[in-house]
């Protein structure tokens, strides 16, 4: 008696251990769509992996439009996952869910369902080696909820994307953290939520559109923007894990669909928490950038200012000087946020860089105060790398002189660039950090030519006078603007250079030729 | 010793051309030229350079009564290389210094004292009428031998 009691106690708890988990059991066989089992939203059913390649089906009769939330809990040792089937006689893959690897749940958060039939398919992924267990149950449940300004997935490719209002919020979730059906080389598997914008410019005036998606736990996030024929015209990705992220001033330059895409980087999920999506249309005018401007092919005509934004790490804001007035020299200037380092790049009217210019620092102006230009030119605005993505907005200026001439002409930086020296008094500019402007003298006679030299207000410059090789012969130093005169010999040829010691690109420096001494 | 031999030739030198200017004037007035944009002129060029890795672009600083009053032309140790002036008619002193390229820092820089030619200063008298040319030619070990001359026609 002693013995068969404990032996009954046992045979009783086998089962119950077995049953540890509450849900209705599924029907085997339910391998296929016509066998599924029927099940309903908000109970638990549990089922066993049976065997290796056991594949149990499951039908949904929906009757009105909601989100599932839909969680397939882990069994040990085993790596289930989960294919989403929609419609009755020929039902269309609609989602594969297979995230975790071995003993791991799975889960999607919100799968919008309309009125119909759906079929989840549990089965063993590849990615672990397939076994049978038929103690332990897998618990499927879905949780169902009403939609309010949410997502539909699956909104996953451009295709399919969903339709976002402008100037309203949308919230969706980062869930799963891959897509099986994304077969995209470059991103592989990437789950990705598309989002529709329709757009109608009034007059067909150009407009800027602000798109922001919040951040969200544990989620490095990535945002992009692209017109209607799937042209990428703005990316953000400067937000950390959870960051938010935002696209400021994209240009709207026609009416149409535009297309949003959001996704996290390194197939992140975060089931719980959503996030908030929206853009904002606002008028564009001429004194602001409209993105995207990247490229040549893209500039923004600037005419006199400009106020822009570097909207990621990459950004590189392109703009176009129309010199319809002949040859001129303009005064350049950029004036960056707090904390932006910039970077101010002029390209001549054929795209050959002349120079970057970054002399100041973060949240210093950039100068360069005497550009000559006979033609067009280009102004090229970034941040420099390492620093994070500046917050605020940089203004860029372009005045031309009222007077060009006696004005040193840049770029003059070495000897075949020199400006050939016709009149007695020139004035020009430290114009880069280490400048250097080359003036080239040349006569008819060897004379002991007698120079003054005013130098610059706050700041210290070098100058020089070479051999007709361009080799110094003599130098003197000229602290702030003290005037200094000197005579040296001009071998019927030679070169003055004046180079900056300490910049400023303020106040210029003169030199006047007094002749032969 | 041997700087001194250079300064006696050159100070024997010195006083045959001044004899000559005096009595050129009224001997043979025809043969000089007469000066017009100067009426002194210094040349100066070094000789015995065999490797031209060591003929170095050079000029001379020219100091006249011992003012800086300008430079000679540019050019290669073995070339000749000038500087003109017009002086007043007296008796002077010219001091030259030489200076050489440096082409890591494409500049001239002043050769030290030791490789500066020696002498490196002639006493010459500037007639009338007379353009005074002295002629400067450095040896490989720095000595230097100067020939004093009146231009001609």
């Amino acid at each position: 008696m002693r013995v068969i009691v404990p032996v009954i106690c046992l045979v009783m708890l086998v089962p119950m251990l077995g049953c540890s988990k509450k849900g209705k059991m599924e029907k085997e066989p339910n391998n296929s769509f016509s066998t599924a089992s029927d099940i309903t939203t908000d109970e638990r059913f549990l089922g066993f992996m049976g065997t290796p390649n056991d594949r149990d089906f499951y039908h949904i009769r929906v009757d009105n439009r909601g989100i599932l939330n839909i969680q397939l809990s882990g069994v040990k040792g085993i790596n289930l996952a989960m294919k989403i089937w929609k419609g009755g006689e020929e039902p269309k893959l609609i989602k594969w869910i297979d995230d975790n690897r071995k003993s791991s749940p799975e889960r999607m958060a919100n799968l919008m369902v309309t009125a119909g039939d759906y079929y989840i398919e549990v089965f063993q992924s590849d990615r672990d080696r397939r076994k049978s267990d038929r103690e332990n149950t897998y618990e499927l449940m879905m949780k169902s909820r009403e939609a309010i300004s949410e997502e539909s997935e699956p909104n996953d490719s451009r295709e399919d994307a969903d339709t976002l209002h402008v100037n309203k919020e949308i919230t969706g979730y980062f869930s799963p953290a891959y897509n099986r059906l994304n077969e995209d080389r470059e991103n592989l598997h990437r789950e990705e939520d598309w989002f529709a914008v329709d757009v109608s410019l009034k007059e067909s005036t150009p407009e800027l559109v602000d798109v922001s998606l919040s951040g969200v736990s544990d989620i490095n996030s990535v945002l992009c923007l692209y017109d209607s024929e799937g042209t990428e015209i703005a990316m953000a990705d400067n937000g950390g894990a959870g960051e938010p992220e935002t696209i400021s001033g994209a240009g709207i330059k026609k009416s149409g669909t535009y297309y949003i895409m959001v996704a996290s980087k390194g197939y992140t999920a975060n089931h719980e928490e959503p996030y908030t999506l929206s853009a904002v249309l606002k008028e564009h005018d001429s004194g602001t950038e409209m993105e995207p401007n990247n490229d040549f092919e893209s500039t923004n005509n600037i005419s006199n200012i400009i106020t822009g934004r570097i909207n990621s790490k990459d950004d590189k804001d392109i703009y176009l000087y129309q010199a319809n007035s002949g040859p001129s020299i303009y005064r350049i200037e950029l004036r960056p946020p707090e904390d932006m380092d910039a970077i101010l790049t002029i390209y001549d009217s054929d795209r050959e860089k002349i120079l970057d210019i970054n002399s100041g620092g973060r949240s210093k102006k950039e100068v360069y105060p005497n550009f000559y230009a006979e033609k067009d030119f280009y102004i090229a605005v970034s941040a420099r790398s390492g620093d994070k993505v500046p917050a605020g907005e940089y203004i860029v200026s372009v005045t031309p002189f009222k007077s060009i001439i006696d004005q040193e002409r840049e770029p003059n930086n070495e000897l075949t660039q020199a400006n050939k020296l016709t009149v007695k008094t020139i004035t020009g500019f430290t114009s880069s950090r280490g400048d250097k402007d080359y003036f080239l003298i040349a006569g008819d006679s060897r004379i002991k030519q007698k120079f003054e030299v005013q130098g610059v207000r706050g700041g210290a410059i070098k100058v020089s006078v070479t051999d007709p090789l361009g080799y110094i012969i003599k130098t003197l130093d000229v602290q702030g603007e003290r005037r200094v005169v000197f005579g040296e010999m001009i071998d019927k040829k030679g070169y003055l250079i004046i180079e900056a010691e300490t910049e400023n690109y303020d106040n210029p420096y003169t030199v006047i030729l007094r002749g032969a001494q | 010793m041997r700087n001194i031999k250079v300064i006696l030739s050159s100070g024997i030198l010195l006083i045959m051309a001044a004899g000559c200017a005096t009595n050129g004037v009224k001997d043979n007035d025809n043969q000089y030229r007469l000066p017009e944009k100067f009426n002194f002129r210094f040349i100066a060029r070094d000789v015995e350079i065999e490797n031209p890795d060591n003929d170095r672009r050079s000029y001379y600083k020219v100091f006249i009564d011992k003012a800086e009053e300008g430079r000679t032309t540019t050019g290669l140790e073995s070339q000749s290389k000038s500087y003109e002036a017009t002086l007043s008619t007296n008796r002077h002193l010219i001091t030259v210094e030489k200076w050489v390229l440096d082409q890591k820092s494409s500049r001239y820089i002043k050769l030290n004292n030791i490789e500066q030619p020696k002498p490196n200063f002639i006493y010459f008298d500037v007639p009338e009428k007379k353009i005074v040319v002295i002629e400067m030619k450095t040896m490989k070990d720095g000595t230097a031998e100067v020939k004093i001359d009146f231009e001609r026609k």
